[in-house]
């Protein structure tokens, strides 16, 4: 792209981004539904463990503290991503999708698609499921090594064939570590002869589970290899794949997402936790919490607090105090930054 | 005041950004542990019978007034139609073999925020065609 353009391109995009913080739109909420998952992963970033005694929340204090939403947006503004832990595992998931769609909220799953069947497709299908994410974190092996179980990728493989064929919006995800990161192209040629159309890739922060893995961070040359694989495909128009929202990537912004590096984390997104917490995306640390629906109006939280995230001045320490490229990145990801406000780790920087 | 009237510019902005750059991608985004918030579906399903005798009706056209989609209803009267996330969905219903499986009146209908249950749809016949 000449430089002029491209320049003006991310001029346009700073005053967009602005303006949608000064806007502050909760278009995406996030509900943690449960801690209970059938999986334990090595990577997983949640706090959830695989037999949490901790109860799920009752769908009625989640639709009691979304109330006052509705009289501030427009319905349809909101989608409710439901997430966990496995939120399959709620055995109530479809009579919760119901209640949020007779208010007008269009939600979707985050899953490991473990139980997901013809049987639950069309259980939630008609509680008028629009979205799916499914996670496939590389072939066979890879996969079912990650998420420790020797069934994970027939199940997953299997639900996504059942969504990919239906009318429901949805996306397969990839985190990308060094044992798969060689055999993407493989996997995407599974998924093309699989009629999957929709990738999104990762890399593992390194929180939860995976701090104490080594092997699922990458290193500057295998994170530049992972971002030629995605200009690389995305050229070749095959199939759509994106790089996921979590950090910028300076000379590659333009060639490995649909738009710019953007953490919307209190900006457009924000999140129910498991214990009535209020916060930004359910990844960031909890000592970002800003409320909590057993005591505070949702509504208010999100109007009033979350100044942390819509003037994100303060992250300009460490490495992003002297970084040149602050000002279109604006300190990376939120979840990427420490109790202290610390960041953790840079792609961009490793990268170079 | 003052505030309104900052908040309606900014509104408006945000429109022109949508509308005159190339930047409406930037509006459909999707939170990186998140699905994709795009192309919502929803798929109607339901089941089309007579009104007069509550026989099911088959190879009758149904048609999504907003993305114009077409499908038939099979053997049991039944259909599957997907149509875009909207709170008030316009179906058009179409006998479109006329007396091949008696002969009925074309019916517009719109549901109101629909939750996912099956609809059942009456359609009037029209003449001595049952
Ligand atoms: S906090 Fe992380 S997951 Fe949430 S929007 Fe920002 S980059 Fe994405
Ligand atoms: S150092 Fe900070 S501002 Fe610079 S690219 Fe990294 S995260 Fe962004």
């Amino acid at each position: 792209m000449p430089n002029k353009r491209k320049l003006f391109k991310r001029w346009l995009f700073r005053i967009f981004r602005k303006n949608e913080t000064a806007i502050h739109e909760l278009n995406y909420l996030f509900w943690e539904c449960t801690w209970r998952c059938n999986l334990a992963c090595r990577h997983c970033g949640s706090d959830c463990q695989a037999s949490a005694t901790v109860p799920d929340m009752p769908i009625e204090d989640f639709l009691n503290a979304i109330e006052p939403l509705q009289h501030r947006y427009k319905r349809n503004t909101t989608i409710v991503a439901i997430t966990g832990g496995e939120p399959l595992l709620r055995p109530d998931l479809a009579d919760c999708g119901r209640a949020l769609r007779k208010r007008g909220l269009r939600w979707g799953i985050v899953t490991n698609g473990m139980l997901y069947n013809e049987a639950m497709h069309q259980r939630l299908t008609q509680a008028g499921l629009g979205a799916v994410t499914v996670s496939l974190d590389g072939l066979e092996e890879n996969h079912n090594w990650l998420r420790g179980n020797p069934l994970s990728f027939k199940n997953a493989l299997n639900a996504l064939r059942i969504i990919s064929q239906s009318h429901l919006a949805y996306d397969v995800v990839t985190c990308v570590h060094q044992r798969n990161l060689n055999e993407l192209p493989q996997l995407k040629e599974l998924l093309l002869t699989n009629g999957i159309q929709h990738w999104r890739l990762f890399t593992i922060a390194p929180i939860g589970r995976a701090v104490q893995n080594d092997e699922l961070q990458l290193s500057g040359n295998q994170l530049k290899q992972l971002l030629q694989f995605i200009a690389d495909t995305r050229k070749e128009g095959r199939i759509d794949l994106k790089f996921s929202c979590e950090a910028y990537t300076g000379d590659y912004e333009e060639r490995v997402r649909d738009s710019y590096f953007f953490c919307r984390a209190g900006i457009n997104i924000g999140s129910i936790l498991i214990d009535g917490s209020i916060s930004a995306c359910p990844n960031i640390h909890r000592s970002y919490v800003q409320g909590n629906i057993y005591h505070d109006d949702l509504l208010d939280v999100w109007e009033n607090r979350f100044e942390k995230m819509r003037d994100r001045s303060w992250m300009k320490c460490g490495p992003c105090a002297k970084c040149n490229d602050y000002k279109q990145c604006l300190g990376g990801a939120m979840h990427l930054r420490d109790a202290n406000g610390k960041i953790l780790h840079c792609l961009h920087r490793k990268t170079r | 005041m003052f505030k309104k009237l900052q908040f309606k510019k900014r509104q408006l902005l945000r429109v022109l950004f949508g509308s005159f750059t190339a930047t409406a991608l930037m509006f459909v985004f999707q939170a990186c542990y998140g699905m994709p918030n795009e192309d919502f579906l929803l798929c109607i399903h339901g089941q089309v019978i007579s009104e007069k005798t509550g026989a099911p009706i088959p190879n009758i056209e149904v048609q999504s007034n907003a993305n114009g989609t077409i499908v038939r209803t099979d053997a049991q009267g039944q259909f599957d139609i997907d149509v875009p996330f909207q709170e008030q969905l316009g179906l058009t219903f179409r006998d479109i073999d006329q007396a091949a499986n008696g002969q009925y009146a074309t019916l517009d209908t719109v549901l109101n925020d629909y939750t996912g249950e099956s609809v059942l749809i009456r359609m009037k016949s029209i003449r001595n065609a049952e």
